[in-house]
């Protein structure tokens, strides 16, 4: 006959199960970074790992037979009482568990972007820009540059090279006519483009992100933008760049675009910043992973 | 009527078991109609679910390292140690064992629990709950690395989050002095007995598997609170606020405690804000979200008594507030 806190200890051995099973499956889907920050995954091994061990052996102790419960009292461990509690405190461990299987897959959308601010260069856009009236100086002198400028073309992302150094990047990115944004990089080079701004006027420059307008924007304004992500999504905080476009602007919000185009620069609130003109863009599949990294310098 | 019941209970178990299994397998296939599915609810859900694997991998380091005091540090051990006749001196020893730990916010409340049970006072182990997560090298080069060009920052959050550690430890002795602010327990008198019966590597693993389901009912809880806050609070709301110096760290602060962020991440969710706040009021940020939020307020719940914990959240907020506001007229 078995104890009452045998049937606990049963009952907690499985949910410990469920959670590894869980853990294992964002693992094998590969679902895991839309959760939690690639850099992080070792500590869910280490969960993985201490999960099906403590499940386990509370299962096997949960099911024998022999002897008495080995409940350690000395530590003041409280059991749930009764069947209404702990059917709550064990559907609160459940539910976690249910949810994860459902949908794992669930990517943060441009709502979230709006209610946490979008980070356009070095300034936080929470409140909507004026839209400007009129052309302004910029547009006029753009128009000149665009036409010493070849058209924008989609190319590949492995055209540009990685640095993680990024002293070296912005020598890199200082020789190139095309800037492309790769994932790897994404927050660097975006800084950089905005630390030297001036130097990038009438370059070229590609990269992908999610269409975010916010409620000021003018009909042919957006932000192309990436979260970027620490530790876990709680954490993640929004980056992109503005772009400028009739087309482009008739795109639905959350879409996934590939965009190539002219680096422009605007006034913004009182602000310089560089917006892409004249682009080409196709609409793409969200990245493996949608999350970029946030820009860690390393100190040698 | 007794095997029926034991019956029940194994098909229960059985169903729960096959339940989960067939979802691992088959979760995915499951769709889920439209209209529960509003992007809210997506939101909160990734969100929740991303707060609590997260900090699932901590608690577990914090239930071991707990564990090993248990095994490894004797009562007697810390006897000799601490100083008992200069109770305020030994702030600053603790704050210094609290820097040494590597640990962050959801990792310390078992060790500082621990510590208590092991004998250690609770203001000192109260000091060394608040340094950990603050005084920290790896909080210390992702702050460095969010706050690159503004490095008072960076040395703003270690001073303060000393000094902010320091007077909360002096205000908890003052109020609680020697007295145990841990939740009374039941069948002390099983102690030697269950000890005796067991290999120790086995108790250890039956004891974290026991403080894991403790504190996991208040961390999902807690997660979810965050998550929904996360979701539907508009950050818009603190821009107006944040550059004000009187109410900025307070809104900081109040901001820090719902979102219950990392502390290892919360300086990126800092600077993002930039040059919109106060340089106090991204301290009272920084400073207060690793001492005390809304998680880590569940979580302590789960071991110390209510009026401990209240009393303790409005130390630290005084503390806070205070250390941040001085440091806005000086700098």
């Amino acid at each position: 006959m078995k104890s009452s806190e045998q049937f606990h200890t049963y009952i907690r051995g499985i949910i410990l199960i469920g959670y590894a099973l869980l853990v294992l499956k964002l693992f094998l889907t590969f679902n895991m970074q839309n959760f939690v920050a690639p850099k992080m995954h070792i500590y869910m091994y280490f969960s993985l790992g201490v999960f099906l061990v403590l499940g386990v052996i509370q299962i096997i102790r949960g099911t024998s037979w022999k002897g008495k419960a080995h409940h350690c009292d000395c530590e003041g461990h409280e059991l749930p009482k009764g069947f209404l509690r702990s059917t709550i405190v064990y559907s609160l461990f459940v539910i976690p568990v249910v949810l994860g299987f459902l949908m794992p897959d669930n990517l943060l959308d441009s709502s979230v972007a709006a209610k946490r601010g979008i980070k356009v260069g070095n300034s936080l856009f929470t409140t909507a820009p004026q839209a400007e009236k009129g052309p302004d100086v910029s547009n006029e002198e753009n128009k000149e540059t665009q036409q010493h400028t070849n058209q924008p073309t989609l190319g590949s992302y492995e055209e540009f090279p990685i640095e993680k150094d990024f002293d070296k990047l912005k020598e890199l990115m200082g020789k190139q006519d095309k800037i492309i944004v790769r994932d790897e990089q994404y927050i660097q080079t975006l800084s950089v483009v905005d630390e030297s701004l001036d130097e990038y006027v009438g370059k070229e420059i590609q990269l992908t992100g999610f269409v975010y307008k916010d409620e000021g924007f003018a009909e042919d304004e957006l932000v192309i933008s990436r979260f970027t992500v620490t530790c876990c999504v709680a954490d993640a905080s929004v980056y992109g760049i503005l772009a400028r476009d009739g087309d482009l602007g008739k795109l639905e919000p959350d879409t996934w675009i590939n965009v190539s185009g002219i680096i422009d620069k605007t006034d913004f609130n009182g602000m310089q910043m560089p917006v892409i003109k004249n682009p080409v863009f196709e609409v793409v599949d969200p990245p493996e992973n949608p999350y970029v990294e946030e820009f860690y310098i390393k100190i040698e | 009527m007794n095997s029926l019941r034991s019956l029940g209970q194994d098909t229960l178990g059985i169903l729960l078991f096959l339940g989960i299994i067939a979802l691992f397998l088959a979760g995915d296939l499951i769709s889920i109609p439209d209209e529960v599915m509003s992007s809210s609810v997506v939101n909160v859900t990734t969100i929740f679910l991303s707060i609590l694997l997260e900090a699932i991998p901590f608690i577990l380091i914090g239930v071991f390292a707990s564990a090993v005091i248990q095994v490894f540090v004797s009562e007697n051990m810390l006897r000799k140690w601490i100083p008992k006749r200069y109770p305020y001196l030994a702030l600053f020893p603790a704050a210094m064992v609290g820097a040494l730990l590597p640990v962050c916010e959801c990792a310390i409340v078992p060790v500082a629990r621990r510590l208590i049970k092991k004998g250690v006072p609770a203001h000192l182990a109260i000091v060394v709950m608040v340094t950990a997560p603050i005084l920290n090298p790896i909080v210390l080069a992702s702050t460095y690395y969010a706050f690159q060009n503004n490095m008072t920052v960076v040395w703003g959050r270690m001073i303060l989050g000393f000094i902010a550690a320091i007077l909360i430890g002096a205000f908890v002795y003052k109020l609680f002095g020697k007295r145990n602010p841990l939740i009374k327990e039941k069948h002390t008198h099983h102690h030697e007995h269950h000890h005796a019966s067991h290999g120790k590597i086995m108790q250890t693993i039956v004891h974290a598997s026991d403080e894991f389901f403790d504190m996991g009912k208040y961390l999902v809880i807690g997660a979810f609170v965050a998550a929904v806050f996360q979701t539907y609070l508009d950050r818009e709301l603190l821009v107006g606020i944040g550059s004000d110096a009187v109410a900025g760290p307070a809104v900081m602060m109040a901001f820090a405690y719902i979102v219950s962020l990392c502390s290892e991440a919360d300086a990126f969710v800092a600077s993002s804000f930039g040059s919109l706040f106060t340089t106090s009021s991204l301290l009272a940020f920084l400073v207060y979200g690793p001492m005390i939020d809304f998680k880590n307020t569940l979580l302590m719940l789960a071991y110390f008594n209510k009026r401990f914990v209240l009393t303790f959240i409005a130390i630290v907020t005084i503390a806070v507030y205070i250390c941040t506001f001085i440091f806005g007229m000086l700098v």
